[in-house]
Formats: C-alpha cells, structure tokens, sequence
C-alpha cells in the first residue's frame, strides 16, 4: 500500500459513539465538581484539625497548671 | 562594379555541379491512378459544403468611449457551447462496485465548514489560466486529481521529515460544525486518526484504571481516619468521666 493514499475506516453506529462521548464529558464535569467538592472538605477538616491541635495544646497546658497547683509541694 | 559580375550566373554547362533529376513517370499512368484516388474518395465521403467567406483573424476591438478596448468576454452572459453528439456519458457503477466502494462523503460539502484561515491557498503561476480539462472530474463519487504540470519556482516547500513524524492531532472541531453536519449514509474517519482515537481510548482506559486505584487509595484512608475519630471520641468520652469524677471529689466538699 502507498503510505501516501489516505485510508478511510468505516464507522457504523457514528451516533451512539457521540451520544456516549457526550455521556463521558459530562460524567468528568461530575467528577471534576466531585474532586473540588472534595478539596474544599479536605481544607475545612485542615483548618478543624488546627483547631483541634490547638485546643490540644490548650487542655494539655490546663492540665499541667492543675497538676502543679495539686502535687507541687510547697516550701 | 565589376565585383557584381561574380555573382553572375555562369552559363553553359559550368554552372552547377548538381545531379541530373530522375524522369518523369508517363502522364498516361499518372493521370490513370489519380482518377482511382479521387473515384474511392468520392464514393465515401459526403458532398462539399459552399466555402464561406474569410472572416479576418483578428477581430477589431470594440472601444470605449475613453478609448480603452473592451475585452469581448466581459460584460456578456456567458455561454457554453453546445455538448456535442458524439459524447457519450461515462457508465454508471455496476452493484458489485457500489458494494465495494460506497460512495465517500461529501467532501464539498464540508469544505464549507473550514475556516478560511486553515484553508490551503491554491498556488497558480503568473499567467497560467486553468484549461477546461484541468477542472476536477468527478467519475463515480471518487475525485481525480488534476493533471497540470506546476513550474519548480512554484512548487509549495517540500515538509521536513520531522514534521511528518509528528503524531496526528485531529483539529479541534466547533460545535456548530458537529451540529450541522447530519450524515444519513455510512460514515468513515481516516485511518490516521482512527488509530490516534485507538490510543486515546487506550490511554483513557489506563487512566479510569489509575483513577479507581486512587479512589480505593482515598478510601482506606478514610477508613482508617474514621476508625481513628472513633476512639479519639470514645477516649473524649472517658476523659469528660473522669474530669466530672474529679470535679465531683473537689466540689463536694
């Protein structure tokens, strides 16, 4: 065969290939809404994260205060 | 001028050195096989028409009032000259052939939908007119090429060898021109870019797989985070026991 003569491929059910590529677009808009979605959970549990180090910190602090002003013995 | 007299033909026998010419046939058999000849022609062919007049061969030029001559196509209608009888149509495609070749899509058709900007502009030499055959002939849905030779100063520039090797990239289409098109008959997509939407395919595949591992991936991770909120809680729990524990030993008192 001549490299030069272009070659056609006959495609029957031209439509349904359509109807399905359309179907996969949107289904990637979906995911790609899905992802974003995600992310932004993931950066609300981030930040709650923090919080709750911090708060953590706070109680861990509390304690220590307590357990000097309990068991420190004095003199 | 006595030079002149050089020039003068000699006379007598010391003219010329050329051969004596052969003889003549006989009139008698010259004049038999000429009346044969023109016998046979007349038998087949038809009578004579009248011999008209000599038209000139150049036709004056009708002139503007400026003075400036007026090109006889210009401004006329214009009018093909009659199909001659003789001419036969060519011969329309047997089944077999229409089975095996099924006719290509309308090429003409889509050419409208190429912009401008991507179209190839057509390389005409200065001075050369396409000639009424040079047109494309279309026989039986299948296009044939012109055959017109182009002088090397206008050759288009030959494509480097690596622009060949670059991958196809099918152009990107508009979604009017996808909207438009609405082809009943059986469609064909070349064999370049069909392999390219192999690739693509295959890629995609490869990529859904990907995609799934890391959605397990994501999920056992919130398993594990769930289970881990679940005794941070359950540890929250005992420790808000204890300290009420604590807080009943210190107050109550």
């Amino acid at each position: 065969m001549d490299g030069r003569t272009p070659m056609f491929v006959r495609i029957d059910e031209y439509e349904d290939i359509q109807n399905l590529m359309n179907v996969a677009k949107k289904k990637l808009n979906q995911a790609r809404a899905t992802l974003s979605h995600i992310s932004t959970l993931k950066i609300e549990e981030d930040t709650e994260i923090d919080k709750w180090s911090s708060t953590l910190e706070e109680v861990e602090r509390k304690i220590e205060l307590i357990d000097k002003a309990l068991f420190e013995q004095e003199g | 001028m006595g030079f002149l007299k050089l020039f003068k033909k000699k006379e007598g026998g010391e003219a010329l050195d050329m051969p004596p010419p052969p003889p003549l046939p006989p009139k008698s058999v010259l004049k038999k096989k000429d009346k044969k000849k023109e016998k046979k022609v007349r038998e087949g062919l038809p009578p004579l028409p009248p011999l008209e007049p000599i038209v000139p061969k150049h036709r004056e030029m009708h002139k503007e009032p400026t003075g400036a001559p007026v090109h006889p196509g210009v401004g006329q209608p214009h009018v093909l000259p009659p199909y001659p009888h003789g001419l036969r149509h060519p011969p329309a495609p047997s089944k077999f052939e229409a089975q095996q070749f099924p006719a290509m899509p309308d090429t003409e058709h889509e050419e409208r939908h190429v912009p401008m900007a991507h179209r190839p502009r057509p390389v005409h030499p200065i001075g050369h007119r396409m000639a009424p055959h040079h047109t494309v002939e279309r026989k039986h849905g299948l296009f044939t090429a012109p055959k017109h030779t182009m002088p090397k100063e206008h050759m288009p520039m030959p494509v480097h060898e690596e622009e060949e090797h670059k991958p196809f990239v099918p152009p990107l289409r508009r979604e009017e021109d996808v909207a438009e098109r609405k082809v009943s008959g059986p469609l064909f997509v070349k064999q370049d870019s069909y392999r390219s939407i192999l690739e693509g395919i295959s890629i995609i595949k490869d990529k859904l797989k990907q995609s799934e591992d890391l959605v397990l991936n994501l999920n056992n991770i919130k398993n594990s985070k769930d289970k881990e909120f679940e005794r941070w809680r359950t540890s929250l729990e005992d420790m808000q026991r204890k300290l009420i524990y604590v807080d009943k030993i210190l107050y109550e008192k």
